[in-house]
């Protein structure tokens, strides 16, 4: 489904991402780890087409993602900030981005996944007044409004209360029974319980791990390679 | 295509959204405006009918011929404004040195006698830099002085001449003092043929249309603060989710363009609204009114495109705010918008002649002379219209560079 193949990425002459290779098929549900400023978000925003990889391909059923591809809704991306326009309404940033009908919407708003996160009691408020929580929920409710095949999620749960994190988490668990594909960074182990592959990243590339490694075994892993980073004993 | 349309469509919607403080923004802004224009036209005005130039006169033999013709000068209503003081050549130079002369005449020996038989000495003016509007005047006295002394000679010379042929120079003398008398008469009754022209400091217009072309474009210029709130923080995961969704960078850029214009059209909307009331009052013909709105949608369209160049060529809007009041006024004040170009050193004007502030400020003198002329200057329309439409392409394409150039600065 998408052939990621020896991609790279540099930012200010820094190598952020060497020959990443990776395949991920429908239905799988992928997570990565790793410590800050790794190249986890870089690597997600590759494959939403968010940036252009410096070296290497990513291929969408065997081909590039172009713009056309990108506004056909195949994709859902939550960045790791919120994308939402502050000077608009709720209602107004969901509209923005929803590719349906007007019916469709207050549909989706009335009993879709809009209404579970519960979106609609504050539909007409101005973004720039809502709360980090409450931004998220929008964030996310932007991305899945359309049913995308394939989510790309850069930590979603942050700054979600333990309701909406739980409503997100069971989302999820519906969307990968109904085929759907989820790429996602997370350091919430309810959420890694979800995936079937487990990726840790560092050094600019990715390194498969064991998805039932939970608690302070994933912390410890995760701590062995930050100071490999930082050169560490 | 829908996506695209709909992204146009919510940035048009968020720049609506901004229309109370837009409105807030321009009444202040034209009160602002409106009130340095006023007090400017009182000022000048006042100080119109208020100044007196004193000219330090050296004379080189003080004759009686001499004082005749000082007192003379004095009297003449064109030289009322000049105080003429007879004084030492060294007392002249210091009072134009401290400034208590605004020129220095040195008048050398036989003066007059050189204006009767032709030979024209020269009167030496010596101008005080301090005095740029005393200078001017003086310079449009002198040449008028000199016009009427040049017709004067001609006349008496032409006479002279037929004179000669007709082999009747011993009637010459008497012959003068006829021409003179009817020279003058001539002179006094055919001086209200001709228009009478007033010298002032703001050039071909008048102090009124200069200073409300002034305050019109200082009105226009700040009002692109006002776009501040439009224009709002940059947001990373904004252009992340645009990019993610197929909307690349000419959608976002129109959206901004269409944002910025969107005032500016609803300024020329009400401009347009008001031509019936215009047409009527300044008895203007459909023609005029046409041109005067093209103008003015030119010019509104080349100040947009200032405004989008400024504000997407720095990283952060409230920088692009206070570079837009800083390079407003500058290219105000070197462009000779607030102070006439007059009082001006030489190399501003130079400056000023690849400022686009020079060309907006003709344009503007263009659409308030409009009302005045019956027939409408297309040359000058074109001459006008040309360089704004280029700036505006220049600002464009500039501010669409400069976006590209951050949006992938910041990756």
């Amino acid at each position: 489904m998408i052939s990621i193949e020896d991609v790279s990425f540099s930012y200010h002459k820094k190598k952020i991402l060497r020959s990443v290779s990776l395949e991920i098929r429908q239905g799988d549900c992928i997570g990565f780890l790793g410590a800050n400023g790794c190249g986890k978000s870089t690597l997600l925003s590759l494959i939403a087409g968010v940036r252009k990889p410096k070296g290497g391909s990513i291929l969408y059923d065997g081909k590039p993602l172009n713009s056309k591809l990108a506004s056909s809704g195949v994709l859902g991306y939550v960045p790791q900030d919120n994308p939402l326009i502050p000077d608009l309404s709720v209602k107004d940033n969901l509209k923005l981005w929803y590719r349906g009908t007007a019916g469709q919407f207050q549909q989706e708003l009335s009993e879709g996944f809009l209404h579970l996160l519960g979106i609609s009691d504050f539909l007409h408020m101005p973004a720039a007044k809502l709360s980090g929580g409450m931004k998220k929920r929008v964030s996310i409710g932007m991305a899945l409004q359309n049913h995308p095949g394939i989510l790309i999620l850069d930590e979603p749960s942050a700054a979600l209360d333990l309701p909406c994190k739980a409503d997100i988490r069971s989302y999820l668990s519906v969307y990968l029974k109904n085929g759907g594909t989820v790429l996602i960074t997370t350091h919430e182990e309810t959420e890694l319980v979800l995936c079937s592959r487990l990726y840790l990243l560092y050094d600019g590339q990715l390194h498969q791990t064991d998805t039932t490694l939970r608690g302070e075994q994933l912390l410890a892993l995760i701590q062995q390679t930050t100071n490999q980073m930082e050169g560490k004993p | 295509m829908r996506q695209h349309g709909t992204y146009l469509f919510y940035q048009l919607k968020r720049a609506l959204r901004h229309g109370p403080q837009m409105l807030l923004g321009a009444i202040v802004l034209a009160v602002f405006a409106g009130t340095i224009a006023f007090c400017a036209i009182k000022e000048m005005e006042s100080s119109d009918t208020s100044v007196s130039v004193p000219v330090a006169v050296v004379i080189e033999d003080q004759s009686e011929v001499m004082n005749l013709l000082l007192s003379f000068l004095s009297d003449m209503q064109s030289t009322g404004h000049f105080i003429f003081r007879v004084m030492t050549e060294q007392n002249a130079y210091s009072a134009l040195e401290n400034g208590s002369a605004a020129a220095v005449m040195l008048v050398p020996k036989n003066v007059i006698e050189g204006i009767m038989d032709g030979t024209n000495l020269h009167v030496h003016v010596l101008l005080s830099e301090k005095n740029a509007l005393a200078a001017i005047l003086l310079q449009e006295l002198s040449a008028a002085g000199a016009k009427i002394l040049s017709a004067a000679q001609a006349g008496t010379y032409t006479m002279t001449t037929l004179y000669h042929i007709a082999d009747k120079m011993d009637a010459l003398s008497d012959a003068y003092m006829e021409l003179d008398l009817r020279n003058l008469n001539y002179a006094l009754s055919r001086g209200d043929l001709f228009h009478v022209i007033h010298a002032n400091a703001t050039g071909e217009e008048s102090v009124l249309i200069y200073y409300l072309a002034s305050a019109a474009l200082l009105f226009l210029l700040l009002f692109g603060i006002c776009y501040l709130s439009f224009y709002g923080k940059s947001n990373a995961a904004c252009d992340a989710k645009e990019r993610a969704c197929g909307i690349g960078y000419p959608t976002v850029l129109l959206g901004r363009i269409s944002g910025i214009f969107l005032y500016q059209l609803i300024l020329l909307f009400i401009l347009a609204a008001f031509m019936p009331y215009l047409a009527r009052t300044f008895l203007l013909s459909f023609q005029q009114c046409l041109f005067m709105l093209a103008l003015s949608a030119a010019l509104l369209f080349s100040i947009s495109a200032f405004f989008f160049f400024l504000y997407e060529l720095v990283p952060s809007p409230g920088h692009a705010m206070l570079l837009l009041f800083f390079s407003s006024v500058l290219m105000m004040l070197v462009s000779g918008c607030f102070v006439p170009n007059a009082f001006l050193p030489v190399w501003c004007r130079h400056i000023a002649a690849v400022l686009p502030v020079r060309y907006w400020m003709q344009t503007l003198f263009a659409i308030l002379n409009i009302p005045a002329h019956v027939i409408l200057d297309h040359n000058a329309i074109i001459h006008n219209l040309l360089p704004i439409t280029a700036y505006a392409a220049f600002f464009l394409s500039g501010g669409c560079l400069a976006h590209i150039f951050h949006a992938k600065r910041r990756g």
